[in-house]
């Protein structure tokens, strides 16, 4: 008994404890039942941010996990190759050859094959002496065992079997969307008619047959031929690249017509010092035609892919920030208001740490739902600007993105994170002076906006600190962080001066006002500023990031297309690697419809302990007259032309820092070699260093005869009729022959894609910040009263006051647009001169296009109208007797 | 992975039944498993068969018999270096087609690929002293030349080759097989030999048609078991001239065991008078076993053992990788007073191939005394 009567109370403290904590979450969540409106600004600015930053994470993820599985296909992020110098496939007896001497290679066929009018890349390989690290398909150990400690077990089974790979009727292996292009299930059953893309003669060659499920392919009908082909049955694996399928060696020469050729040869690691050299096997003839490529760690595609995904990174985060006011200007609202129930929790017994404990409780619990929304929100935008990625990418760089998402567990936890992070780093301060707050300390919404006002001179200061971190940054820091931090700190520091610079504006206004509904008008737009004031932040970096990263691709795309128009000046581009490159010559000169020959010329020049490509051109007004030149000495073609001088790319000159006229040292394989740099040029999109010289210079010192390239001047209109005649006389391809026009149509389609990726995250940014603008002017009004009632009670009607009203809300967007314009110009110059230098080593000139500014500043005017709307119609119908209680709580 | 595991149990006779299984293994399908498995014990349709009464016609029966499913040449030799230290060698090149060619015939009309074969080939080779096995393998296929069995235009010089591995005649030589070099090696190892004899080609079984079990299944089998080898072996950098004794086997076959098989010892022994021979138990399932034997004269002449007269025992077993292996055996021919025990060289001659089975050269003692050479299979 009294041992139950002991624990009793116990007892009771605890039930009593878990109900008291029921009831302090109940009291706080309340709030957000009773304002919807706040809830709901701070949930979806929140989701917003969290969309923002996850969607564009996702779409970089999804670029960057493709080029990383196009880099590891077939081991060439592992295994070197051996591939032929002219790019021509080549008989397979090399490869028979080398085994026999002890190298472990394995052959590739390689074509490009078209069905139903679309084209695939057809890869074809031997999985029987495939190294093991080659994985074909991304699963570990498609290959052989072929080491001495072979272990079977250790050897995982590929997502497919051998001996259907290996045997008739065979199989072909493609990604889930390529089966989907294909129009066909991976029912193992698929027959597919192929269409052999024949680029000798420009006609696809095509080759049909009576295929198993013709109701889902659509044929396209082309002239019959004698052989006819079929794709073997298709199984899907998930892990390949877009538009590639993988087939068997035998399939693949069958259907590319290459029997008895292959594309290139991988070598497995191996101790190479122990096998007698490829020039001692194959003799030093057949060694000539071939060329080791080494693996690249790094695809040379990703690298070039950079600039486009640091531009989508640039806007995730800025766009991540911009939610982050919002959320910021929420939280703030309200816990201010709930001051009064603070105190009463407080008074109550509840301690400041408990209470604080149950903020970041609450906080977390609307950071999980808001990360949730905005999760999924984020896969939609990714989702839907996928597509337009992909062909940007895809058309810029050949590189080549799925069309289709994939969803990752990884995404969920960094977008919860990011979300949870971010609101509690957006409430810190609302935290810190909950935690802090005094018991008896009058519990007042004023309190907040007074506050405010006294904390402008602190902003003011932080202004300051900021400025000078930045400049402090910009002078001592290098680097890509460096760049984004000091992109960072102007971003803060100026979305801090805002609320000040806006209130002097008014000040003055008010100051020039004649009449007294002028000088009421900006008196009281300044007193609305604290209300407003985050919002408005939201709408400046909105714009600012728009009127930045605007600049930046606009730049980028007048830049590097008139860059092409300079660069590409010729008509006719021919490789003519493995030709007859006299024969080539002499029949170029010969034609009475060209106007220049210019034979190019590559060599390797050791600078500076490096090996830096020399291009050697022929001295010709082409160039003199075209080439984009950012500095050059006088005479820098005459020089160039004599021998004296050489030409130097932007990136190398910066990063070695050369300027023009100074001496260098050129190791050649007849001696060194010390030209002066005659000038600078733009090279943009090249990921190394490069030298340009007149190719008598490189025919001299680096004993190389003849050329590899032909630049071909003409009339335009007779571009044609050579490039027939050169395909028909010496068998060139596509792309041995390139017609300038057409290079120069694709680089502009491609920014247009650019474009509209653009432009869909600007209008995203912009639609925050005008929900932000929204939920503050809604969540004013209601305030508001006691400062309209007075001017209502005057004899100013309630239309007169909501005109007032959205003029007051224009007035500050067009203000914060105007100030958004310097800010943007500063963040364009940023990412241009700064953050694209440390990346990539050249500097983009940056373009000022007004006409964006105006429409934006529209745009930011529309958005603020529309936010206003809610706002003004509840003044227009709110009653008198509303207005008139105004004056009797006044009382 | 059920896949694996049944690998192990089902994993039968001789190294050519585990080259199937490199195949199978490969997939994750049980339906090629199947096929390959049913094939081998019941479904001989589109191969040729083994029967008795073959004329075997040489030098072309040295080639690759296109029409059977499975094949081999294989050496092996005892050796000495100028110090006594002994070795092993062992060479085989191994030929099997995944299908029936007619396969292709029916189904791939008009692919004139090299690729476009039934045929994979697998190479093993090993080194083995008292102290080290070194093994390695490689595969290849088709008909590119990558790997292959030719006799030569005018039919006079032998090669069988896998990458830069060769077993091969160095100058012309009519029927007999003789005069050849053959040669390995990998990473850690390597050897060249010469294998010369003046003795001719022995046939095995009843006049070259070797049987495997009761219901039938059966080889064609001949072997050149008086090859007198020297040359050179490096270990890890360092070179050995050594000479011995070297054997050759030649099988061929379409349907060779029984699916109740499971397991194959396999010796072939040198003895101190000039006598070979080669004796085998297949082991089945149930715990019985089909026994083989022949005893070769030192002019070639050869006589079949009575199989009852045959019997194995095993004496000591040696752990290796998790499997009881019996190294040390006694073997008995009741009728011929023949009762030896045999010892292995090195007790972990373990091919660490992608199907592994023990082989290595061993020595004997008792009624006769010599050297010779195991290859088990089978164990777990």
């Amino acid at each position: 008994m009294t041992l139950t009567l002991r624990q009793a109370p116990k007892d009771l403290t605890l039930s009593d404890q878990s109900a008291h904590y029921k009831w302090v979450l109940h009291a706080l969540l309340s709030y957000w039942r009773r304002n919807p409106i706040q809830a709901a600004t701070l949930i979806i600015g929140l989701a917003i941010a969290t969309a923002l930053f996850s969607g564009v994470q996702a779409l970089n993820f999804q670029a960057r996990e493709s080029y990383a599985n196009a880099a590891a296909q077939l081991g060439a992020n592992q295994l070197p190759s051996l591939v032929s110098v002219d790019g021509k496939p080549f008989d397979q007896d090399i490869f028979v050859k080398l085994r026999r001497g002890g190298w472990p290679v394995s052959p590739i066929v390689e074509g490009r094959i078209r069905v139903n009018n679309q084209s695939y890349r057809l890869i074809g390989v031997d999985i029987v002496s495939l190294p093991r690290a080659a994985n074909i398909t991304g699963a570990n150990g498609a290959g052989f065992t072929q080491s001495s400690q072979g272990d079977a077990a250790s050897q995982e089974a590929p997502p497919f079997d051998a001996v259907d790979f290996l045997t008739p009727p065979f199989m072909t292996l493609g990604s889930p969307q390529t089966l989907a292009d294909l129009g066909v299930e991976d029912l193992g059953i698929e027959d597919l008619d192929v269409e052999h893309l024949d680029v000798e003669d420009g006609a696809a060659n095509s080759v049909t047959t009576n295929n198993i499920r013709a109701d889902k392919v659509l044929i396209d009908k082309v002239q019959a031929s004698d052989s006819q082909k079929t794709l073997s049955p298709l199984r899907s694996v998930r892990s390949m690249a877009p538009s590639t399928l993988i087939t068997d060696i035998s399939v693949a020469q069958n259907i590319l017509q290459q029997e008895g050729m292959i594309s290139r040869l991988i070598i497995d690691k191996i101790d190479e010092n122990r096998l007698p050299p490829i020039s001692e096997i194959l003799g030093a003839e057949i060694d000539k035609k071939l060329e080791r490529v080494e693996p690249s760690t790094t695809s040379e595609i990703a690298r070039l892919t950079d600039s486009f995904h640091l531009n989508l990174t640039a806007f995730g985060f800025l766009s991540f920030f911009v939610g982050l006011l919002i959320v910021h200007s929420a939280i703030g609202l309200a816990f201010e208001q709930r001051r009064t129930l603070f105190r009463t929790l407080r008074a109550c017994g509840v301690s400041a740490r408990v209470l604080t404990l149950f903020l970041i409780c609450e906080l977390v619990i609307l950071a999980l739902l808001a990360g949730g929304i905005g999760i999924l929100l984020g896969y939609l935008i990714a989702a839907l600007l996928l597509p337009n990625v992909a062909l940007t990418l895809q058309s810029l760089y050949g590189a080549r993105v799925p069309g289709i998402l994939s969803v990752k567990a990884s995404w969920w936890i960094l977008g919860f994170s990011m979300s949870i992070a971010g609101a509690l780093l957006a409430a810190v301060k609302s935290l810190y002076k909950a935690y802090r707050l005094p018991v008896l300390a009058p519990a007042q919404p004023e309190a907040w906006r007074a506050a405010e006002k006294r904390s402008t001179r602190y902003k003011i200061i932080f202004t300051g600190i900021f400025f000078i971190i930045s400049l402090l940054i910009l002078k001592i820091g290098g680097g890509l962080i460096a760049g984004f931090i000091l992109m960072g700190t102007i971003v803060v520091s100026a979305a801090l001066i805002l609320p000040v610079l806006l209130s002097l504006v008014f000040n003055f206004a008010e100051k020039i006002a004649i009449k007294p509904i002028s000088q009421w008008f900006w008196a009281d737009g300044r007193q609305q500023l604290p209300g407003v004031s985050l919002a408005m932040q939201a709408l400046l970096v909105a714009l600012a990031v728009n009127i930045g990263v605007g600049a930046m691709v606009s730049s980028f795309r007048e830049t590097f297309t008139s860059w092409l128009d300079q660069r590409l000046a010729a008509e006719i581009y021919i490789n003519a690697q493995g030709n007859d490159k006299t024969s080539i010559q002499s029949w170029l000169n010969n034609q009475q419809d060209i106007l220049a020959v210019l034979p190019i010329n590559y060599a390797e020049a050791n600078f500076q302990d490096e090996e830096i490509p020399v291009m050697g051109i022929t001295a010709h007004e082409t160039y003199s007259e075209n080439w984009p030149l950012l500095s050059k000495i006088e005479q820098g073609w005459q020089e160039v032309a004599d021998g004296s001088g050489v030409l130097i790319n932007e990136q190398l000159a910066r990063r070695k820092g050369i300027s023009i006229n100074d001496k260098i040292n050129l190791e050649t394989p007849t001696g060194v070699w010390s030209p002066h740099i005659a000038g600078i040029y733009s090279d943009y999109g090249n990921t190394q260093g490069q030298f340009m010289a007149d190719i008598n210079q490189l025919q001299s010192r680096w004993e190389r005869d003849g050329a590899n390239l032909f630049l071909v001047r003409s009339d335009p209109k007779d571009i044609s009729g050579i490039m027939k005649r050169l395909a028909a006389r010496f068998n060139l391809n596509e792309t041995q022959m390139v017609n300038q026009q057409q290079m120069k149509s694709l680089s502009k389609q491609i920014f247009e894609r650019t474009f509209s990726v653009t432009a869909a995250l600007n209008v995203l940014t912009l639609i925050i910040a005008g929900v932000a603008l929204l939920t503050s002017l809604l969540s004013l009004a209601n305030s508001r009263l006691s400062q309209v009632a007075p001017l209502w009670a005057m004899g100013l009607t309630q239309g007169r006051l909501s005109i007032l009203d959205l003029a007051k809300t224009l007035s500050l967007a067009l203000f914060t647009g105007l100030l958004a314009i310097p800010l943007g110009i500063i963040l364009g110059w940023l990412l241009t001169s700064i953050i694209n230098v440390e990346a990539f080593g050249w500097k983009l000139p940056l373009f000022h296009y007004p006409f964006q500014w105006l429409t934006l500043i529209i745009l930011a005017l529309t958005i603020a109208g529309i936010a206003s709307i809610p706002s003004i119609i509840k003044l227009r119908t709110i009653s008198a007797a509303k207005l008139l209680k105004v004056f009797s709580d006044a009382r | 992975m059920p896949v694996r595991v049944k690998s192990v149990r089902i994993r039968p006779v001789k190294v050519f039944i585990s080259f199937l299984w490199v195949v199978c293994s490969l997939t994750i399908s049980g339906k090629a498993i199947g096929q390959g498995f049913a094939g081998l014990g019941k479904n001989v349709e589109g191969y040729k068969e083994v029967k008795p009464g073959k004329e075997f016609s040489f030098p072309a029966d040295h080639a690759a018999h296109d029409g059977y499913r499975i094949e081999w040449w294989y050496v092996t030799a005892n050796l000495k270096d100028e110090e006594g230290r002994s070795f092993g060698v062992q060479w085989t090149l191994f030929r099997s087609a995944l299908v029936p060619p007619i396969i292709y015939d029916e189904q791939d009309e008009g692919n004139k690929s090299a690729w476009a074969s039934p045929t994979i080939w697998m190479g093993h080779s090993a080194v083995t002293s008292k102290d080290h096995h070194y093994s390695a393998e490689r595969f290849a296929r088709g008909e590119t030349g990558q790997a292959g069995v030719d006799i030569g235009d005018d039919k006079e010089r032998f090669a069988a080759w896998i990458d830069n591995w060769q077993l091969a005649q160095t100058k012309t030589e009519k029927a007999n097989i003789n005069g050849l070099t053959v040669s390995a090696g990998d990473e850690k190892f390597s050897y060249s030999l010469s294998l010369k004899t003046d003795n001719p080609l022995v046939l095995q079984g009843e006049n070259g048609y070797s049987q495997k079990s009761d219901n039938g299944q059966a080889s064609y089998y001949y072997s050149q078991p008086f090859f007198n080898a020297n040359g050179v072996i490096t270990l890890e950098g360092k070179p050995y001239t050594v000479e011995g004794k070297a054997w050759m086997d030649r099988e061929w076959s379409s349907q060779l065991l029984s699916p109740e098989q499971e397991g194959w010892d396999w010796f072939s022994l040198h003895l101190d008078s000039e006598e070979k021979i080669m004796l085998f138990r297949l082991r089945d399932k149930d715990g019985t076993a089909f026994y083989s034997g022949a005893w070769i004269n030192s002019q070639g002449h050869l006589t079949l053992i009575e199989r009852d007269q045959i019997t194995f025992k095993e004496q000591k077993y040696t752990r290796m990788n998790g499997k009881k292996i019996p190294t040390h055996w006694r073997l008995k021919i009741k009728d011929r007073g023949f009762d030896i025990s045999t010892s292995p060289l090195n007790k972990k001659s373990w091919m660490h191939t992608s199907f592994p089975y023990w082989e290595g050269p061993i020595n004997f003692k008792g009624s006769h005394n010599g050297i010779g050479y195991l290859e088990m299979t089978g164990y777990e």
